[in-house]
This record gives C-alpha cells, sequence and structure tokens, in this order.
C-alpha cells in the first residue's frame, strides 16, 4: 500500500504543477483580442497594454520601406486604425486581406506598433486546414 | 449529370450506413447471426458507393469539370495535375468526402480482417463505424456538399491556393488523415468491448496493430507539416503551437499514452479503465481536432470561414462522449485490476507516470488552444495565448517524458531494487553527464538545452545498452555472430526493439528542438548589388537580381554566395513569385544545410536601387528534429512489421533462454 500511496502523492503533485503552470503562464501571456470596432471605444483605456487586433487592411493603405510597414486596418463601418510594424511581412499580407496585429497602442500618436503580423488568407479561398500561413514575429 | 450521381450515390451510401448500423446491433441483441451478416454486407456496398463517390470528385477535379462547384472553387485548367487531384483535400467538403474515404476503406479492413475472429464484438464494431460513417454522410450531404452546382459554369476555375502547391500538399494531408481516422477503429473496439462485457484482453490484441498504424501515420503527418512549414514557409521555424497544428498534437499524445499503457494490461490486467478512457479520448480528440479546423471556431492562421458543418460536429461530438461515458460507467465494476501495484519504484509506476505527463501535457495543449472560446463564453471578451504560454507549460513535462523514456525500460517489474537501479544508471547518467560537461566547455549555458541534451544522450545510451546486451546474450547461448544475433534479437522481439528505436528517434528530436531553439541567431538586412553581411561564421554576398515570367507568375531571384572564412561553400537563390491569378506572393526559402547547422534565406524584395532585402537565419541542429522523426518513423515500421515468427520458425530452448536473459 506504501507504493500507491506514493504514486498517487507524486500523480498529485504532477497535477498541481500543470495548474500552477497554466495558471502562471495565462496570466503572463493571455493577450486581449479585439476586432477593430470593438478596440476603438476602448482604445484610451488600453494605452502600453499588449493586445491583438483583428481587422482589414484598407485598400492603399500598405506603405512599405524595406521592413518597415504602415497601413491601416479598418472594421465593419469606418472605424480605422493606424499600424505601424517593422519586419517581415507575410505573403498572405496585402490590401483587403484579414489580418490580426499583436503589439500595443499609442492613443497620443494615433498609432499602434505591431510586434507580430498575422495574415489570413483572402476569403476567396475557404477554410484550408492545411494551408499553412506565414506567421511572422519581429526579430 | 455526373454531380446529380455524386449526390445520390451519397444519400444512398446514408441509408446503408444506417441500415448496417440497426441491422448489427439488433442482429447482435436478437442472437441472430444471419441479420448481422446482411448488416456487415450493407457496409460493404457503403464502402463501394463512398468509392464511387470519391472516384466521382476526383475525376471532376482531374477533368476540371467546372459544373461542380467545389472543382471550379479549387482547381483550374492550368493546375497541374498532381494538384488537381490533391485538390480533392484542399477545400471544407472534399476534405470531409476524403476522411469518410478513408474511415470506409478501414471499415472495409477491420470489417473483411475479422470475419471469422471476434464475432461477439464485430457486429458492434460494425455498427460504431457505420455510425462514424453515417455522421459523415448526414453533413456531407446537408452541410458541405462537395457535389453541388454551379450556374452559370464557371470558364476558369480559381485554382488551388499558390500556399498549397508544392509536394507537401500532395503528402501531408493524407498522412494525417490516415492517422486521424485511424483511431475510430480502436475506439469501435473498445465500444463493442464496453457494450458486450467481453472486456478481457481480446480488443486490446486486435486494435494493437491499428493503433500503431494510425499512430505512425500521424507522427509522419506530423513531422511531415512541421517541414513543411520549415522549408516552404519562410519563418524560420517549423512549430507555431497554431490551433491546426495542436489539433494534430492531441490525439497523438493520447495515442502514444495509450500504445504505452496497454502493454501494462497485456502483462498485469491493470489499468482497464484507463485504456478505455484513453481510446475514447484519443477517437474525440481527433474528431474534436477535425472540428477546430473545419469550423472556424478558433481563429488560426489556417482556418477562415465561420462554417454551419461546427454544429454537425458537436451534435456528433456529443452523442459518441455521451455513450461512451455511459457504457463506461456501466462496466465499471467488471472492470478492476487483477494486480495491485506493488512498489513505488517499479516499471508500472514508471508506465504509470509516463500516461499522467503525455494526459498533462494533452490538457495543458487543450486548455491553450480552447482559452479563446472558453474566455469569450465566460467573461465575453476573447483572450487568446501564444506560443510562449505553451512553451513554458509543456517544457517541464516534456523534459520528463524524455527522462522517462530512458528511465522506464530499465527498471525492473513490480519492485525495482537499489543495485538494480545503479547498476543500469550508471553508465548512461556518466555519459550524460559528460556530454553536458562539455556542451558547457563549448559555452552552452541554457539550461533547457542542458536539460534537454543529458536527457536525449542518456536515453540513446540506455538503447544502446538494451541492444548490446540483449545481443551478447544471443551470441553467447545462441552461439551466432553479431549481425545474425542483432537481427534475430530484433525479429523475435520487434516491439519491444522496435520500441527503443522509436525512443532513440524521439531522444534525438528532442536534442534537435532544444539546441535550434535557443542558439537560433537571425538578422534583417537591406544589401546593395555586390554587398555583404555577416551571420555567425558566415558571410553572404549579394551578387545578382533577376526577373522573370513564365504564364502563372512573375519570379524575382536573388543570388548570394556564402563564405566561410575565405572558402565559397555555396551559392543561395532565393526567391519571390508573385501569382498572376491572384497577385499572392510566396516566398521561396532558400536553405543550405552544413553538418550542424542549417543557414536559411528569404528574399523579402527588391528595390528600385538594386539593394535586395532579406531575412537570414542560422538554426543550430534543426535537422536532427526531422532525422530524429524519420528514425522515430523506422522504429514504428520495424514494430508494425508483419510477424512471420508465429507461422515458421520454432523457437528453441536456447532461444528461449537467451531472451530470458536479455530481459
Amino acid at each position: 500500500m506504501k507504493g500507491r500511496t506514493a504514486l498517487f502523492a507524486s500523480i498529485f503533485v504532477v497535477v498541481v504543477a500543470l495548474g500552477f503552470l497554466v495558471y502562471s503562464g495565462l496570466s503572463d501571456n493571455m493577450v486581449y483580442y479585439y476586432h477593430v470596432d470593438e478596440f476603438l471605444p476602448k482604445a484610451a483605456n488600453l494605452q502600453g497594454e499588449v493586445i491583438k487586433v483583428n481587422g482589414k487592411v484598407q485598400e492603399g493603405s500598405i506603405r512599405k520601406d524595406h521592413l518597415n510597414c504602415s497601413f491601416v486596418i479598418h472594421g465593419s463601418v469606418q472605424n480605422t486604425v493606424n499600424v505601424d510594424y517593422h519586419g517581415v511581412v507575410p505573403d498572405t499580407f496585402k490590401d483587403g486581406s484579414d489580418v490580426v496585429v499583436e503589439g500595443s497602442y499609442d492613443p497620443g500618436a494615433r498609432k499602434f506598433h505591431a510586434t507580430t503580423l498575422l495574415a489570413k488568407c483572402p476569403t476567396k479561398y475557404e477554410p484550408q486546414d492545411q494551408a499553412k500561413q506565414n506567421q511572422v514575429k519581429k526579430s | 449529370m455526373l454531380a446529380d450521381v455524386g449526390h445520390y450515390t451519397l444519400i444512398a451510401a446514408a441509408i446503408l450506413a444506417f441500415y448496417s448500423m440497426c441491422a448489427c446491433i439488433l442482429g447482435a441483441r436478437m442472437r441472430r447471426a444471419d441479420i448481422v451478416e446482411s448488416g456487415e454486407r450493407a457496409v460493404v456496398g457503403l464502402i463501394f458507393l463512398v468509392v464511387l463517390a470519391s472516384g466521382i470528385l476526383l475525376h471532376a477535379l482531374i477533368t476540371n469539370n467546372f459544373q461542380f462547384e467545389y472543382v471550379s472553387h479549387y482547381t483550374s485548367t492550368t493546375l497541374p495535375l498532381p494538384y488537381r487531384a490533391a485538390a480533392f483535400w484542399g477545400g471544407q467538403a472534399g476534405s470531409m468526402l476524403f476522411w469518410l474515404l478513408v474511415l470506409s476503406i478501414y471499415t472495409a479492413f477491420a470489417v473483411v480482417q475479422n470475419q471469422a475472429r471476434h464475432r461477439k464484438l464485430m457486429p458492434y464494431v460494425t455498427a460504431s463505424l457505420a455510425g462514424t460513417c453515417l455522421f459523415f454522410l448526414i453533413m456531407l450531404i446537408f452541410a458541405a456538399d462537395p457535389f453541388k452546382k454551379i450556374f452559370p459554369v464557371p470558364v476558369e476555375g480559381q485554382s488551388l491556393n499558390p500556399l498549397l502547391q508544392n509536394y507537401w500538399m500532395v503528402s501531408h494531408p493524407p498522412s494525417l488523415y490516415l492517422g486521424y481516422v485511424g483511431m475510430s477503429v480502436p475506439f469501435a473496439f473498445a465500444m463493442a468491448a464496453l457494450i458486450t462485457g467481453k472486456l478481457d484482453s481480446d480488443w486490446i490484441k486486435a486494435i494493437r496493430k491499428w493503433t500503431l498504424f494510425a499512430w505512425l501515420f500521424l507522427t509522419v503527418g506530423i513531422l511531415q507539416g512541421s517541414y513543411w512549414a520549415y522549408i516552404e514557409l519562410g519563418w524560420g521555424g517549423y512549430w507555431a503551437w497554431d490551433p491546426v497544428e495542436n489539433a494534430s498534437l492531441m490525439p497523438w499524445l493520447a495515442s502514444t499514452a495509450f500504445l504505452h499503457s496497454v502493454m501494462i494490461q497485456e502483462k498485469k490486467g491493470m489499468l482497464k479503465v484507463w485504456n478505455m478512457v484513453l481510446v475514447i479520448v484519443a477517437f474525440s480528440l481527433s474528431i474534436f481536432g477535425t472540428f477546430l479546423t473545419r469550423s472556424g471556431v478558433v481563429s488560426s492562421v489556417h482556418s477562415f470561414a465561420q462554417s454551419p458543418i461546427g454544429n454537425y460536429f458537436l451534435v456528433f461530438m456529443g452523442i459518441q462522449v455521451a455513450l461512451s461515458v455511459f457504457f463506461l460507467l456501466k462496466r465499471k465494476k467488471e472492470l478492476a485490476p487483477e494486480a495491485r501495484l506493488e512498489s513505488f519504484v517499479s516499471r508500472e509506476s514508471s508506465f504509470l507516470f509516463n500516461n499522467v505527463f503525455f494526459l498533462v501535457i494533452c490538457i495543458a495543449v487543450l486548455c491553450g488552444t480552447t482559452f479563446p472560446i472558453l474566455s469569450e463564453a465566460v467573461t465575453g471578451s476573447k483572450v487568446t495565448v501564444s506560443a510562449p504560454f505553451f512553451n513554458k507549460v509543456v517544457a517541464p513535462f516534456a523534459i520528463g517524458l524524455v527522462l522517462l523514456t530512458g528511465i522506464c525500460p530499465l527498471i525492473a517489474w513490480r519492485k525495482a531494487s537499489l543495485i538494480n537501479l545503479q547498476k543500469n544508471f550508471l553508465v548512461p547518467g556518466i555519459i550524460g553527464l559528460t556530454g553536458v560537461g562539455i556542451l558547457l566547455a563549448m559555452g552552452v549555458y541554457h539550461w533547457l538545452t542542458l536539460i534537454f541534451f543529458f536527457s536525449g544522450v542518456f536515453v540513446l545510451v540506455t538503447v544502446y545498452n538494451e541492444y548490446s546486451k540483449g545481443t551478447k546474450a544471443r551470441m553467447a547461448m545462441v552461439h551466432e555472430n553479431a549481425p545474425e544475433a542483432l537481427y534475430h534479437l530484433v525479429q523475435r522481439n520487434r516491439r519491444r526493439y522496435g520500441g527503443y528505436i522509436i525512443h532513440a528517434g524521439i531522444a534525438i528530436l528532442f536534442i534537435g528542438i532544444a539546441t535550434s531553439s535557443f542558439y537560433r541567431l537571425e538578422k534583417d538586412v537591406t544589401v546593395p548589388l555586390n554587398g555583404t553581411f555577416a551571420i555567425g561564421s558566415y558571410t553572404l554576398k549579394y551578387k545578382d537580381m533577376q526577373f522573370f515570367q513564365d504564364p502563372h507568375k512573375e519570379v524575382w531571384r536573388a543570388t548570394l554566395d556564402i563564405f566561410k572564412g575565405e572558402n565559397h561553400v555555396g551559392t543561395l537563390t532565393p526567391e519571390r513569385h508573385i501569382y498572376k491569378n491572384s497577385e499572392q506572393p510566396t516566398t521561396e526559402v532558400a536553405l543550405r544545410p552544413f553538418w550542424n547547422e542549417d543557414l536559411y534565406l528569404i528574399l523579402i524584395g527588391p528595390d528600385e536601387s538594386g539593394a535586395g532585402t532579406f531575412k537570414v537565419y542560422v538554426n543550430p541542429f534543426i535537422g536532427l528534429i526531422w532525422r530524429g522523426g524519420i528514425i522515430m518513423a523506422l522504429g514504428g515500421l520495424i514494430v508494425l512489421f508483419p510477424d512471420l515468427k508465429t507461422k515458421f520458425a520454432v523457437s528453441t530452448a536456447s532461444d528461449r533462454s537467451a531472451e530470458e536473459f536479455a530481459r
């Protein structure tokens, strides 16, 4: 019986460790995800916080200079956010693509500084589970 | 016209599936062998119809029959033949039909293979598989019809996403599906055992190879996917903890746990409930994975559209989990273990730990993957977690697992003695620590790299020990020479020694992960023509930029020379393609593997002045990940290889004693 008790005790420890790691992992790494329309009303309160914002790239708004890139994303209404990004843009990033930017918002400059840029395929291609899209992180 | 035939074929198949399910269950209940038999025959008809429907779709794809909406969405007249065929699993409806096709082929094998065996189980096995087929058929008919017609018929199709137009699109999805879908057969046997109450190890024996087969394809599929991401996508990495990747990892974790714990049930009659649970979990997770990838509930970089099939999946999963739990609870008493754990330090308990670790990783991955949905449901705002969360939570348990991989086979069954432990662990431990010492001397200080390296080396040494011990025993007792002894050793006990090979592969894979993750170099540069830049021990010289086009795409190609010191060691030609159909740019990574690291170069773009912008990485030992993967697959093949021994060889007394000794 001693073996069993020791075993259960250690399994208990493993499970507690899992709980702890998940909890602390979540509190360190969780990032709120907003659509542009949800984001704008709260933008002032989110200064400095790392968040993700989802929207569509406005036609003709992409300005690229080597690895620096700026563009505008918009929501369903004419809600727009200016985005700055430094790094490699994914292949699927272009006018009209659905993007998720991660970074923080500077209400003073009215700019979103993105550290990560994810672009989804244009809707022409419906769900493709094998469509490995680019994920590009800032170096 | 053909589209209608396809559509009605699916309806007929659905009727047969329903009939087969009912006939098998009723026949078994009424003990009427003839009714069961008619149910099994209906399954054969069902399979025939599914193959027919798939044939029609494939034919339409290959011949560019744009009457089919599906065909017009995913192919075009200029698309090369292999990709036209691969478009079968390129979109939603087609991939669901492909799931069904694989499932029905598996069903056919399961029914035919067991025609004379497991008679009590088979009616329910057939019913469960037919039920799963029925679900996919209903979904295909009502929500994701690949035979939907489009009018007016377009002259040209929209073609397959250029990102999918490469070799991996042809082989990666089918491997994954063969793995995913393979879990439905073990599940069917588990349900049959629960329903009939025939809970001895019969069902376990029937599905051992099935599970391994599915596991092998899942492993190969996941590794292919990571390799695809690495060489084609141009972000320097291979795994991003994307929901779709996680969806394939979770059933892998559950089935790997099962493949281990099933040994305890065979040898000791313990863990019966646990094994049932693992099989049920593995199947549920593979359905859940398909649901995640296909319904668009989680925002993934892979999946884009919200789609109605999500609800179908939810209903099916609900029914499946409810039935599983109901029968499990009903048989709970009969599943009592035949033996009790005797000691904490025993092989049994180390297996248990292995299982707990696998499941714990699985739960962590599940938490992270579903967190956005859960948080939105509970608090109203969507909260996402990304790679750092997964790395942080999974790493400690992964270390535990790799260590256990080394420890587990060395601990005696029932109760291990201290001497036994000392004898077995001393040498691998010392060699592992020596390896760590060498790394430290080389300036590698990251503790995770060191721990994974130690564990990996430990495993490799123990595997080598097991092989050499067994071979020597045979050489001494059966008087064989070394290669003969080695061959017979493996051949007579393929599960054990094949398993060790898989362990060695995993150890190598983890050494690759640990070194490449923490010692990667990366750099963004813009250089003028004939300019140079350096990374690590390499200097790259940007020599040339070409532009040309063919009917499908425009191509930018840069040429760079690699120098190591003064020596010219190679040339890289990264490209950027822009597809005319979709204006979709794709990067063509240039990769130069050296024995110890990969030099990885992406062309971001040329500018007006002729300067080129590049992203360059040096990934140390990243190749070990896939080399380890290939070794794992080889080990899996050794275990799967058909058993010749039982038919031909007669084991001699000395054979047996050599085996005893090796144990």
